[in-house]
């Protein structure tokens, strides 16, 4: 009809265009409860309900939704976004009774597609154990992937490289990248003596660091080590606190066996970085230019997720899911989830606990996302308030096997967390039990060679008592990365 | 509360895995293992991870298609570099792209995790991984683990189920 204005679809189930799929199913089951011609409610009225069938008919089907969503972008309306998300809840409807239930919600953070990456100047700076230990192979092939690394950037990056042992030495201060060969020449000028110091080096290479930091630039320190450092644990963490605030991310790549990796997986949490595991000195190569690869593609910054609970239901835990497995704790209800990066997924698994007696549509919780988008250069939010029906006769609900599929790899993850909790408490049948109990789950999933290294470690605990260093971070570290796999 | 199976674990109505013991609790209901649609294969379940590569690129995977023999039915499997084929076992965390297992793949000897189809610059493979009963190619039984080419064309067995597959649209 001309000159008459269509209704639009998103107006008539009262969402948000950038309503999740979730959000858009669940408003219209409440319309259709609502104008529904045998609803018995006073607002019944065919002609709304038919236009809510309507609107559900193209917004419910996301094929039919993304055609017309690009109808709306072509006339002008519509938004840009740069990050999407998808949310999955394990049940439509709960019964309602006076007990707790469990809830699981699924959230996958992910770019719109609408906008591009754009390239960020990174401020990268190496920081290389030099001990003794590092002496022959390790070193050679932490030098040749600092070679390779250098090769990979660009002019406007600044790259700097710190050597420790007990003390720290600036191989190279940090600088923009005008003169690659000298800092290759540097690079290969480090040799292995004495001890380790993580303290020295931690310090030299955050001062190199904050040289160049700037709020748009990506400030990334890299510790390379394959020791322990005694003593100064507490001012590592200290410092890696103030790195954190400042917004510099620490990653730490430990070679070998004889690191510590709970200490230095909590130094670089302090900071959103994370810990890796380098089993053969062959694969710190691999691992770094993985590492450095998707820093610069930067999507967004700072991506928070907060949570605001009702008296009806709170966060019992959550996880992140995706691209590594881990426990996520919140300050005040906000969970930081650090930057999202192109090709990077990034998922979040909430346990909501909840509780309701009096049938009816219940609002539960809100979720709330926000993030900085350097392309835009503005601050994004998207929000979410977790509704659901609370009925006396709840049906069997089918469970998304994508949500099966996160859940049983998080399972094995919480599985082995509980056995250092165990081991540490001297709970050694448990721990052995556990152990074992992992590896079964572990060779129904077909990772063969984890199995095999729980099942070693489940004979080693029930003989001695304890799990060899080796076993302990293959278990650590294989499981973290059951996130990654298909 | 809902008690585990296996450990005796109790816990909140709702909970799915156990965290005692890892056990998908609602096992023994087939909850979401939606029966086979008579007249078609069902879908690839989709994993968290998969994703299709962009087309236009001659090296990008191509999708796959499969023909049950002895039934005639058949499925379009999506471009993906690597597809599993086996049985679903949603309690050990096996979601194959495609599941055999309403096609008597139990009787027949597919194993949960049967074999692969891998799609490399523009090459496909076939590999067996590790199944009880055997991959044949085109009559031939594969070494496990090891990579075959798989032509555009050809005749897969597994176990003793026999099917037909296509790579691309021809």
């Amino acid at each position: 009809m001309p000159g008459e204005e269509e209704k639009d679809l998103y107006e008539v189930l009262g969402v948000s265009p950038l309503a999740t799929q979730e959000e858009i199913r669940f408003a219209y089951r409440k319309l259709v409860r609502r104008f529904h011609p045998d609803s018995g409610s006073e607002e019944a009225s065919a002609e709304r309900f038919q236009k809510v069938q309507e609107a559900y008919k193209v917004l419910g089907d996301l094929a039919r939704r993304q055609a017309y969503d690009r109808r709306r972008a072509e006339r002008g309306i519509g938004p840009t976004v740069a990050l999407v998300w998808d949310i999955l809840v394990s049940r439509q409807q709960l019964p309602a009774v006076p007990d707790e239930q469990l809830l699981y919600m699924l959230i996958d953070i992910r770019p719109s597609g609408k906008t591009s990456f754009k390239r960020v100047p990174l401020n990268l700076c190496l920081v290389i154990d030099q001990s003794t230990s590092m002496d022959g192979d390790r070193l050679d092939h932490v030098k040749a992937a600092a070679h390779q690394i250098v090769d990979g950037l660009e002019k406007e990056d600044v790259v700097g490289v710190v050597a420790f042992n007990d003390r720290a030495t600036v191989m190279v201060p940090s600088q923009s990248l005008t003169d690659p060969l000298r800092v290759h020449a540097r690079i290969s000028s480090i040799w292995a003596s004495g001890g380790t110091e993580i303290l020295q080096g931690l310090r030299a290479g955050l001062e190199q660091i904050r040289r160049f930091h700037k709020p748009d630039t990506i400030s990334y320190l890299i510790l390379l080590t394959d020791g322990r450092t005694y003593g100064d644990e507490e001012q590592c963490l200290t410092e890696a606190r103030r790195a954190g605030l400042d917004r510099i991310e620490i990653s730490v790549l430990g070679i070998g066996e004889d690191w510590n990796d709970v200490f230095l997986d909590q130094m670089a949490k302090q900071t959103g970085g994370s810990s890796w595991y380098i089993a053969y000195p062959q694969q710190v190569r691999t691992v770094m230019r993985e590492l450095v690869q998707h820093l610069a593609m930067l999507l967004a910054r700072n991506v928070t997720l907060t949570v605001r609970p009702t008296e009806r239901a709170w966060v019992e835990a959550a996880f992140r899911t995706a691209p590594v497995m881990e426990h996520l704790s919140s300050e005040g209800g906000v969970y930081s989830l650090g930057n999202l990066l192109a090709g990077k997924p990034m998922q979040v698994l909430f346990e909501i606990v909840a509780r309701e007696q009096t049938p009816g549509f219940h609002r539960l919780l809100q979720v709330e996302m926000n993030t900085e988008v350097p392309t835009f250069n503005r601050h994004e939010r998207l929000i979410f308030d977790l509704e659901r029906e609370f009925v006396s006769e709840a049906p069997e609900e089918p469970v998304s096997p994508t949500l099966v599929n996160v859940l049983s790899r998080l399972s094995i993850f919480r599985m082995q967390e509980q056995v250092w909790k165990a081991l540490e408490t001297g709970h050694i049948d448990e721990a052995r039990r556990r152990l074992e109990t992992i590896a079964t789950r572990m060779l129904d999933m077909g990772e063969a060679e984890l199995a095999h290294v729980a099942l070693l470690e489940a004979g080693r605990v029930a003989q001695g008592g304890r799990i060899s260093s080796k076993g302990e971070k293959m278990i650590r570290y294989g499981t973290r990365g059951l996130g990654l796999k298909p | 509360m809902i008690e585990c199976p296996s450990c005796g674990k109790k816990h909140r109505v709702g909970t799915l895995f156990c965290t005692e013991c890892g056990i998908y609790l609602p096992t023994g209901k087939t909850l979401w293992t939606e029966p086979f649609p008579t007249d078609e294969l069902s879908a690839p379940r989709a994993s968290a991870w998969d994703t299709e590569v962009p087309r236009g690129d001659e090296n990008a995977p191509q999708t796959v298609r499969v023909k049950i023999v002895d039934t005639g039915r058949e499925v379009v499997l999506p471009a993906l570099p690597e597809l599993l084929l086996g049985r679903l076992d949603p309690t050990h965390g096996i979601f194959p792209h495609l599941d055999l297992g309403a096609e008597k793949g139990l009787e027949m000897g597919v194993s949960r995790r049967h074999a692969k189809i891998v799609q490399r610059e523009g090459r496909a493979y076939i590999e067996d991984v590790g199944s009880a009963n055997g991959t044949f190619l085109n009559g031939q039984r594969l070494t496990p683990y090891l990579p075959y080419p798989l032509p555009e064309k050809s005749e897969v067995q597994l176990g003793r189920l026999r099917l037909q597959v296509i790579i691309g649209n021809s």
